[in-house]
């Protein structure tokens, strides 16, 4: 008889004799389908999240990159014109140690020229100009002279002066004298003429090869 | 989650025909998809099972998972009135009842006590009722149906005895279409027929005849003057001979039994049935219900499905067509209705 533990919906006894059913339990699978399923929808679920911290972290590291570029912009521009600065001073530097190391002082120059010119003679214009040589790197000396003279001997008496000179042949160099004039300028009476001195040093492989 | 839900098949299995119907699911709510109904002369198990596989799709499968109603020849439903509420809770009464009274052999056959008002499990801890309904069937006999069930390809989830499903929807529907005068519901089969009595959703008789269709061949027989009786038992079921004018004479023996019980109680309770529901019978037998309507001057009673199965919670799919249904469908929808959740789906 039915007892209360197998109470049944209203008029609806369940008849059935369950000992002697057969085994119907299949192995089943549609779970693993379900799995596969829910598994790929929290992989990806996982992924897009992780995406989506990592955009989220490297935009906040972007913003935090700025704002120091920002920061770094104006340190940098700081340095910038230190540095700036520094090279312009570091070009006077070597002007002044290019100056320094020249075989002769300029000044000590105009003093001799000045002093070896002969009286009639008008310096117009004087240069002092350094170049160096591609090759073996020396540098060589240009002294550029413009001037006037009333005779051409006064050039040529000067340019002997200039070859006689010490001070243009220092120890170790070697100076070349160039001169050159225009006609005489009628107004003036004198003739504009120039002189050229190139002072430098003495090539060691000529030198041996004259030995 | 992703995978779709499995379908339900109840079937309402007869002696005389199948009647099944696919449904979106067995949890309520429901929606019938499809009904079919195939009848049972010489069907052989591998055309039943094809009938079904047009209905359902068993992948592959030996068995499909359904709810059955079926009637065992040895079935039974009997009302009993206890003579007080104590004693209708006592097991050991009740099981002396069955046997002295009703001829059932508690001890091979498949009990189930119900409370007669409502169709629930007897509660013998706090059972307050003196009606009770006895229903089951033999062990053997159980055994065999299940068998034939298996036979089919159907894997009953549920095997409920038709007859009480049916008497269970027609409570229910009387209920729902506040019918309150008493209906005399009569199954008759082969072997079997029995006279219940509900009013107003509650049984109140129910009790074996000892006639069923197999005493009206010799009759009929005997009337036609055929050689025997499974001449006489062919003829019977097919449509070639209209039985409305011998049917008097054939239900004869039925009819007396009907009046009896009827009129023992309207004598009894002083109220008048005026309508017949007769389950089961093939449309090809017709002329019983009409013969025993006007042999009784009941109405016969012609179920109208959808709103009351609306009312349960299983709805029906456009494709499918209630109207014209008999009475005969009752044991099949009243295999879907739980009865007990009325009161939660009209209380909505």
């Amino acid at each position: 008889m039915s007892k209360k533990k197998d109470l049944q919906p209203y008029w609806r006894p369940n008849v059935r004799i369950v000992e002697t059913l057969p085994d119907i339990k299949v192995v089943r699978t549609d779970f693993i389908i379900n799995f596969i399923a829910v598994s790929l929808v929290v992989i990806t679920g996982v992924y897009l999240l992780q995406r989506e911290y990592r955009v989220f972290a490297l935009s906040r590291s972007i913003s935090n990159l700025e704002q120091q570029i920002n920061v770094s912009n104006a340190d940098n521009n700081k340095n910038l014109k230190l540095n700036q600065r520094f090279f312009e001073a570091a070009n006077y530097v070597l002007e002044l140690q290019s100056f320094y190391s020249a075989p002769f002082r300029p000044y000590h120059l105009i003093a001799e020229l000045t002093q070896s010119k002969p009286e009639e003679m008008r310096f117009t214009k004087l240069s002092l100009s350094e170049s160096v040589a591609t090759k073996g790197k020396t540098v060589s000396f240009n002294i550029n002279i413009r001037c006037e003279v009333p005779d051409l001997t006064v050039l040529n008496s000067f340019k002997s002066i200039l070859a006689e000179s010490t001070l243009l042949k220092p120890e170790g160099y070697t100076a070349t004298i160039v001169e050159s004039f225009q006609a005489k300028n009628v107004q003036t009476g004198f003739f504009p003429c120039s002189v050229s001195v190139v002072i430098k040093p003495i090539d060691e492989k000529s030198k041996k090869d004259k030995k | 989650m992703f995978t779709p839900k499995n379908k339900g098949l109840f079937v309402d299995v007869s002696e005389f025909s199948i009647l099944a119907a696919r449904t979106s699911s067995y949890k309520l709510p429901i929606v019938i998809e499809e009904i079919g109904e195939l009848p049972l002369a010489g069907t052989s198990n591998e055309e039943v099972r094809q009938f079904l596989e047009e209905l359902v799709d068993y992948k592959g499968a030996t068995y499909f998972v359904s709810r059955c109603g079926v009637y065992p020849e040895n079935r039974f439903v009997r009302y009993f009135e206890a003579e007080s509420v104590n004693k209708a809770k006592d097991p050991q009464y009740l099981t002396n009842v069955l046997e002295s009274e009703f001829e059932v052999d508690p001890a091979n056959s498949f009990v189930s006590i119900l409370d007669a008002r409502d169709g629930s499990d007897l509660d013998f801890e706090s059972a307050v009722t003196r009606k009770i309904a006895f229903c089951g069937g033999s062990n053997e006999d159980l055994q065999k149906t299940q068998d034939t069930l298996l036979g089919y390809g159907l894997y009953p989830d549920r095997m409920e005895l038709g007859s009480v499903s049916t008497l269970g929807g027609l409570c229910d529907y009387t209920r729902f279409n506040s019918i309150n005068s008493p209906i005399l519901f009569f199954e008759l089969t082969s072997e079997a027929a029995t006279i219940f009595i509900q009013s107003k959703g509650q049984l109140e008789v129910a009790r074996p005849i000892p006639v069923g269709l197999d005493s009206i061949y010799p009759i009929l027989q005997r009337e036609l003057g055929l050689k025997d009786e499974s001449s006489a038992r062919k003829l019977f079921f097919s449509n070639t001979f209209d039985f409305a004018e011998m049917g008097s004479k054939l239900m004869r023996k039925v009819i007396k039994e009907l009046q009896a019980s009827a009129g023992f109680y309207e004598v009894q309770t002083g109220q008048t049935i005026d309508r017949l529901f007769i389950s089961i019978l093939p449309k090809n037998l017709s002329w019983v219900a009409k013969t025993i309507s006007d042999a009784l001057g009941l109405e016969i009673m012609q179920p109208s499905y959808e709103a009351w199965l609306n009312s349960l919670n299983v709805k029906v799919s456009e494709g499918v067509e209630l109207m014209n249904l008999g009475s005969r469908w009752m044991g099949l929808f009243s295999l879907m209705g739980e009865y007990h959740l009325r009161e939660e789906v009209t209380s909505e």
